[in-house]
């Protein structure tokens, strides 16, 4: 039995936003990105490791206590933007070229005034002749309704990868 | 092309400031780099903060081999070579964990958490040949603790750690030992890979303040800053390098009025932190005695590959993988004795900028690929680099050890100096039948 927690309405239109969300980012329009996230935003990317079996609850480091790739708040996400605009930020001068391929979409609690979000992310980074840094992973959103769109509150980004095999994140996903 | 000991001297010259391009990209430097720097100088391991309880372990590298990390039973740690005595299978898959026993996936050999062979299944069917006692995973030779800094080596003719890393302690001593309980590592390491050669980033750390302005404008316009910054004319930027290849970088006070205690972190960018650093100043200075005053860490490197940069509450370790790839493991150190609310924000200050999504290391990237690519090519790799950067400047301090100048290419050139000298050494007791002559000249 397949339960879904939204209708089919809300579920494509999140699907949608979140295709959205991706192609502003790929055309490098970091700043109508920002003004996606709520004021209240925040941004999570833990440290994952290989820990066995019995360990499994704590493979990602706590976000709160341990250590992350990222801890931003909407103004921290601001500075970084600012950073890349002034062209002097050399991970991204000259400019990558990256593309977020945004899959398996799932509402996951639809509360009305915010949903539960879930997807998965392959994101391709190609820079220079031939460097490329690829990201895979899965995303928890929390988003929050804003007429017929969405801001979003938070997200928790749980990257694949223990070492990551990428000579940096210098890209928002 | 096999290089002797007189082509290796060659390619360092301190004297002139010219190194060999070859360093950064030839795969026989590397290999003999492995046999004569990793396979014999102290290499860190890890952090005693991060195997706490006994039974607790820790999975790195010494060079390129794997290396299982333990607290045994009794609390005792012990490295040993992550290679089962049977066939080399890696005993140990976990990156951390808590485990008195590890069985070997591929024929169940069983260690226990000092590296004693404990149990072998069908041990009849080697009619008594095989002794446990004489397959315990290969220990390394010596291994010793600094400030909560577990080191090793693989060579027993080492000198003790603590003459390894000589003068250098003091500068040790200023950034983790500030307060009782010395420090500890925040969660668990950060790791990723850089298309890098090792000493290309290890140079950058031991000294490189130079490259700061230029690299990094596009964080320090917008106030993501190294902190350090006592008032104009009343300090200037030093680097001070040591014996066995070491250095570290910061600044020195010209002011009898200010003190370096305060400026060691980034307290003038959280009015927390500020705080927290005025109100443990007193306790600072009784720990490592006026010296604390005299000089601000900001970056550093113990040879071969263990960086610092203090004001960032930062440390790095550069694995060699290659001589055109590095893995990086990334640390956050705090004090131990801080509040939690302290913790939290020096780890945010170091987050924020180190890492690879680091506001400040991002942008390191793609710099020290291209240097390393340059290596490679034909005709590229037949011209020099230049290191000339404050040739002949010296300045002797009365209270701080090590030689001492101001500006950037001191400390590389030291470290290359030293370089050298394990590349070519026979044996540790070689070389050091000529340290004390050397060291007349710090």
């Amino acid at each position: 039995m397949l339960e879904l927690s939204a209708d089919l309405a809300t579920t494509l239109r999140v699907q949608q936003f979140l295709y959205h969300e991706a192609e502003l980012l790929d055309r490098r329009r970091n700043r109508d990105w920002l003004n996606l996230l709520a004021e209240d935003f925040r941004y999570r990317m833990p440290v994952r490791h290989t820990v066995y079996w019995k360990s499994i609850e704590e493979e990602f480091d706590d976000v709160d206590t341990g250590m992350l790739y990222f801890d931003e708040t909407k103004e921290t996400m601001t500075t970084r933007v600012a950073k890349l605009e002034t062209n002097t930020a050399w991970a991204e001068t000259p400019p990558s070229r990256a593309r977020r391929m945004i899959t398996n979409v799932r509402v996951k609690e639809d509360r009305g005034d915010e949903l539960d979000v879930e997807s998965y992310f392959y994101v391709y980074k190609s820079r220079l002749e031939s460097t490329e840094d690829v990201y895979i992973g899965e995303r928890r959103d929390t988003l929050r309704r804003a007429g017929d769109s969405f801001q979003i509150v938070s997200r928790l980004v749980l990257l694949d990868q223990t070492v990551l095999l990428v000579k940096n994140i210098s890209i928002f996903f | 092309m096999s290089y002797s000991n007189q082509d290796i001297k060659a390619m360092v010259d301190v004297e002139n400031g010219i190194i060999d391009r070859r360093l950064f990209g030839d795969e026989e430097l590397y290999q003999l780099e492995l046999e004569r720097i990793f396979a014999r100088c102290w290499l860190f391991l890890a952090h005693e903060s991060e195997i706490p309880n006994p039974n607790d372990f820790i999975t790195t590298y010494m060079g390129e081999d794997p290396v299982l990390v333990t607290r045994d039973k009794t609390g005792k740690i012990g490295a040993f070579l992550n290679v089962c005595r049977h066939r080399g299978s890696r005993v140990c898959l976990a990156d951390y964990g808590n485990q008195p026993t590890f069985s070997c996936n591929y024929h169940a050999w069983a260690y226990s958490s000092d590296g004693k062979l404990e149990a072998v299944p069908q041990l009849d069917r080697w009619y008594g040949r095989l002794k446990l006692e004489e397959w315990a995973l290969f220990p390394v030779a010596q291994l010793d603790t600094y400030q909560g800094l577990i080191f090793a080596t693989f060579d027993a003719e080492a000198p003790p750690l603590a003459e390894y890393l000589g003068d250098f302690t003091w500068y040790l001593d200023s950034w983790l030992d500030r307060r009782e309980g010395g420090a500890e590592v925040v969660g668990h390491v950060r790791r990723w890979v850089l298309d890098t050669n090792w000493k290309v980033a290890a140079e950058n750390f031991i000294g490189d303040g130079y490259h700061g302005f230029a690299t990094h404008q596009s964080a320090m316009k917008y106030g993501i800053t190294n902190g350090n910054r006592p008032p104009p004319g009343k300090a200037e930027p030093h680097q001070i390098g040591t014996v066995f290849g070491h250095g570290m970088g910061g600044t020195m006070i010209v002011d009898p009025d200010i003190s370096g205690i305060h400026y060691a972190r980034l307290p003038e960018l959280d009015p927390i932190l500020d705080q927290y650093t005025r109100d443990t100043a007193a306790e600072t200075r009784e720990r490592l005695g006026p010296k604390a005053d005299l000089y601000i860490p900001s970056h550093g490197t113990i040879f071969p590959n263990l960086s610092f940069q203090p004001n960032f509450a930062s440390m790095h370790v550069w694995h060699p993988r290659g001589p055109g790839r590095i893995e990086v493991r990334d640390y956050a150190i705090v004090d131990k004795a801080a509040p939690q609310e302290v913790k939290d924000r020096v780890n945010w200050q170091c987050m924020y900028r180190q890492g690879p999504a680091g506001t400040w290391e991002q942008d390191d990237s793609d710099n020290w690929q291209q240097v390393t690519q340059a290596a490679r090519g034909t005709v590229s790799k037949r011209i020099p680099m230049n290191y000339m950067m404050g040739l002949g400047e010296r300045i002797p301090h009365a209270q701080l050890p090590g030689m001492i100048a101001r500006g950037a290419d001191h400390n590389q050139r030291n470290m290359y100096r030293w370089w050298s000298e394990y590349m070519r050494m026979e044996s540790w007791p070689e070389l050091m039948a000529r340290v004390p002559a050397m060291e007349r000249s710090y």
